[in-house]
C-alpha cells in the first residue's frame, strides 16, 4: 500500500458491495459444500448454495477491480458510510433492542415508552415536551390498534400492577 | 358467459361489507402514505404483513392491494400541489403538474390526474380479468424447466433495470437468494444455514425480514437526509377542467394507459418507469413540445394514467405465474403465502373467490379513490404538516409491536435488529434492498424447479435450451443483461427508483 492509498482508505460503497459479495459468497460455498452436492441428476441440498456462492464470488471479484481502482485514485466512488447516519442508526437500533429486552418482562407500555425515549433523539427536530406527547399518543394508538382493534393478547404492564 | 359469472362471484366477495371496509381502509391508507414523503407502499405493506396473519385471506389481500394502488394515486397530489412527489412513480408529474398549480390551475390538474387514473385503473383491472384465463392456460403447460427459466429471466430483468448497475443488481438478488435458503431443504430435509438456532429451522420469517430491511433501514436514511423545509401549498382552484383540457387530455390518458399497462407486466419496469415513459411519449409526439414543462395538461394526464395502469397490470405476472415483477409485488406474494395460497396458474381455479374478489375489489377501490381524492383533497394536504419525528417514532413502535405479536417472542425483534443492520449495509453498499427481497422470494422457487428439471433431464443442463419456451426465457434474461451491461438502458435507469 502506498501512502496515497492509505490516505484514501475510506470504505467506498463499491468496496463494501464487493466485500459483502465475497464474504457471503464464500460462506455460502463453504457451508453449502458440507450439505452435500448430490449428483447432476439428483442435486443435493448443497448444490444451490454452492452455485449461488460461486456467482457471488465472481461478482465480488468483478466489483473489486473498479473499487480498488477508485482507491488508487482512478475513477470515483462514493463513500459507503455517511457521518450523519451513525447517530440515527445507533439510536434506532438501540430503541428496537430496548423494546426486545423489555417487552417480555415488563409488558407493552414500559417497552414502548423506553423505545420512544431512545428513538426520539435520533433526530434533532423534536423538543422534549413534545416527546411526552408522542409517547402518550403513540402508545395509545398502538394499544387501540393491537389490543382492542385486533384483539391480540398483549400484556400492557408488568405483573403486579 | 363464464367470464361474467366469475366477475359476479368476484363482486360478491368484494361487496361483502367486511371486505368493502378493508378495501376502503386500504385505499385510504394508500392515499395517506402516497401523500407522505418518506413512507411508501413498501414500508406500509411490510408493516402490515405481521397483522395479516390474523385476518381472513381475502380481507388482508384486498387491504394490501388497496394500499399499493392507492399510493400511486396519492403520490400525484403532492407532486402537483407542493412539487414534492410522495412516491417515485409520481416524480414526473411534478414537472407539468406543479407548473399548472403555479398558474392557479391545480384543481384541473388534480381532477385530470384522478379521472385519468380511474380510467387507467379500470382498464388495468379489466386486463387482469381478460388476460387471466388464457395466460393461466398457457402457464399450466409450464414444466419445471420453464419455471426455472422464467424466474431466471425475471430476476435478471429486474436487476438490469435497477439503478446502480447490473453487477450490483444481480449481486443484491443473489444475496437475497442465499438468505432465502435458510431453513430446512424442501427435498432432503437438511437444515441449511440454521447455525443450530431452532427458530431458523422454518426459514427466515418473511415479514420480519421485510420490516427490518425496509422500515428500520429506511428510517435511518430518512433521518440522516432530512432537508425538508416547511412546505407551502398552492391554491387548488376550480376542480373543473376546461373544455380544452379535456380535449387535450383524453388521448393522453389513452396512450398513458397503454404504455403503463404494457410496462406494468414486464418485470422490473414498474410504476416509476411507466410514468416516465408515458411522459416521454407525450412529449415526443406533441405538436408543440415546448409546452411541456410549462404546465401542459398532457404531462399530468399521461403519466398518472400510466402509473395506475401499471400498478394494476403488475398483478398479472404475480397472480397468474407466481412471479412478482417488483418488490411490492414480492411483498404481495409473501402475503398470499402467509395465507397458504400459492399464486400461479392454478390459483384462478383453486382460489377462485380470492382471485376474482381481488380483481373486483380493485375496481371498487379505484372508484373509492376518485371519491377520496377529489373532494377531500384539502385533508390530505394537511398530512404534510406532520413532522417526520412523530412519524418515524410511530412507524418504529408499530414495526416492533407487529413483529412481536407474530410469535410473542423477543427472538423476532432481535432478528429485526439484525435485518435493520443488514438493510443499512445494503443501502450503504448501493445494493437495492428491493432486489434482495425479490431474490429471497424467488430463490426457493428457482431452486425447487431447477433441481426438479435437472432430475427430469437426468442431469442434462441442456434441458433449459432444448425446450422452446424455456429457451426464450433464458435468451430474454441474457439479452436484457447484455443490453444493460453495454449501458444501453442506462439513461432510463437513472430515472427509475424502486416502487
Amino acid at each position: 500500500m502506498s501512502d496515497d492509498s492509505r490516505r484514501r482508505a475510506v470504505v467506498s460503497s463499491d468496496m463494501l458491495a464487493a466485500v459483502l459479495f465475497l464474504a457471503i459468497g464464500a460462506a455460502s460455498v463453504l457451508l453449502g459444500w458440507s450439505y452435500g452436492l448430490g449428483s447432476t441428476s439428483q442435486l443435493g441440498a448443497g448444490a444451490m448454495p454452492v452455485i449461488v456462492g460461486c456467482a457471488l464470488i465472481a461478482l465480488g471479484a468483478a466489483q473489486l477491480v473498479p473499487a480498488l481502482g477508485a482507491l488508487r485514485g482512478a475513477g470515483t466512488s462514493s463513500a459507503a458510510f455517511q457521518r450523519g447516519e451513525l447517530r440515527p442508526l445507533m439510536l434506532i437500533l438501540g430503541a428496537v433492542f430496548a423494546f426486545a429486552l423489555l417487552i417480555a418482562p415488563l409488558g407493552l407500555v414500559p417497552a414502548l415508552i423506553v423505545q420512544i425515549a431512545i428513538a426520539w433523539y435520533a433526530q434533532d427536530g423534536g423538543k422534549r415536551w413534545e416527546m411526552f406527547g408522542a409517547m402518550a399518543a403513540v402508545t395509545g394508538i398502538i394499544i387501540l390498534i393491537f389490543k382492542y382493534g385486533l384483539g391480540l393478547p398483549l400484556r400492557l404492564l408488568p405483573a403486579g400492577f | 358467459m363464464e367470464f361474467l359469472s366469475l366477475l359476479g362471484l368476484g363482486l360478491q366477495v368484494a361487496l361483502n361489507p367486511v371486505n368493502l371496509l378493508y378495501c376502503l381502509m386500504g385505499v385510504t391508507l394508500g392515499t395517506a402514505i402516497g401523500v407522505l414523503p418518506g413512507v411508501g407502499p413498501i414500508i406500509t405493506i411490510a408493516l402490515l404483513l405481521p397483522l395479516s396473519f390474523g385476518l381472513p385471506a381475502e380481507a388482508s389481500i384486498i387491504l394490501l392491494a388497496g394500499i399499493y394502488y392507492g399510493a400511486a394515486y396519492g403520490g400525484s397530489t403532492t407532486s402537483i400541489l407542493v412539487n414534492l412527489p410522495g412516491e417515485a412513480s409520481s416524480a414526473v408529474t411534478c414537472i407539468d403538474g406543479h407548473q399548472m398549480a403555479k398558474q392557479g390551475r391545480a384543481g384541473a390538474a388534480l381532477a385530470v390526474a384522478a379521472l385519468g387514473s380511474f380510467f387507467a385503473g379500470t382498464v388495468g383491472t379489466l386486463l387482469i380479468a381478460l388476460a387471466g384465463p388464457p395466460l393461466a392456460a398457457i402457464a399450466m403447460r409450464f414444466g419445471a424447466a420453464e419455471y426455472a427459466a422464467l424466474v431466471f429471466a425475471a430476476l435478471l430483468m429486474v436487476a438490469a433495470m435497477t439503478r446502480g448497475g447490473v453487477v450490483k443488481g444481480i449481486g443484491a438478488a443473489l444475496l437475497g437468494i442465499v438468505f432465502g435458503l435458510v431453513g430446512s431443504d424442501v427435498l432432503t430435509g437438511t437444515y441449511r444455514f440454521t447455525f443450530e438456532v431452532r427458530e431458523l429451522r422454518d426459514g427466515i420469517d418473511f415479514a420480519v425480514l421485510a420490516v427490518g430491511l425496509f422500515a428500520i433501514a429506511e428510517i435511518v436514511s430518512n433521518i440522516a437526509s432530512q432537508d425538508r423545509n416547511a412546505v407551502s401549498t398552492s391554491k387548488i382552484g376550480s376542480l373543473w377542467p376546461t373544455r380544452d383540457d379535456i380535449r387535450r387530455s383524453w388521448p393522453a390518458v389513452l396512450r398513458g394507459t397503454g404504455v403503463g399497462a404494457l410496462l406494468g407486466v414486464l418485470p422490473g419496469a414498474g410504476m416509476a418507469m411507466s410514468s416516465f415513459s408515458a411522459y416521454m411519449v407525450e412529449k415526443g409526439i406533441a405538436k408543440e413540445p415546448q409546452r411541456f414543462g410549462e404546465g401542459a395538461i398532457e404531462g399530468v394526464a399521461a403519466p398518472e394514467a400510466a402509473n395506475n395502469a401499471a400498478s394494476q397490470t403488475g398483478f398479472i405476472p404475480t397472480l397468474l405465474l407466481g412471479i412478482p415483477g417488483s418488490p411490492v409485488m414480492a411483498l404481495m406474494l409473501g402475503a398470499f403465502m402467509i395465507h397458504g395460497v400459492q399464486p400461479g396458474p392454478r390459483m384462478m381455479t383453486e382460489h377462485a373467490p380470492l382471485f376474482w374478489g381481488l380483481v373486483a375489489s380493485m375496481w371498487i377501490g379505484n372508484l373509492f379513490l376518485v371519491i377520496l381524492n377529489l373532494p377531500l383533497i384539502g385533508l390530505w394536504v394537511r398530512l404534510l404538516k406532520v413532522p417526520y419525528h412523530w412519524l418515524y417514532v410511530f412507524v418504529l413502535a408499530f414495526a416492533c409491536v407487529g413483529v412481536f405479536t407474530m410469535g410473542s417472542s423477543a427472538f423476532q425483534i432481535y432478528a429485526l435488529v439484525f435485518f435493520g443492520v443488514l438493510g443499512y449495509l445494503l443501502k450503504a453498499a448501493g445494493l437495492s434492498p428491493a432486489l434482495f427481497i425479490l431474490g429471497f422470494i424467488l430463490g426457493p422457487m428457482f431452486e425447487e424447479n431447477f433441481r426438479r428439471a435437472m432430475s427430469i433431464s437426468r442431469g442434462n443442463v441442456m434441458i433449459f435450451v432444448e425446450r422452446p419456451i424455456s429457451l426464450v426465457f433464458v435468451l430474454l434474461g441474457l439479452a436484457v443483461v447484455a443490453l444493460a451491461a453495454t449501458s444501453f438502458v442506462r439513461r432510463g435507469r437513472e430515472e427509475v427508483t424502486d416502487d
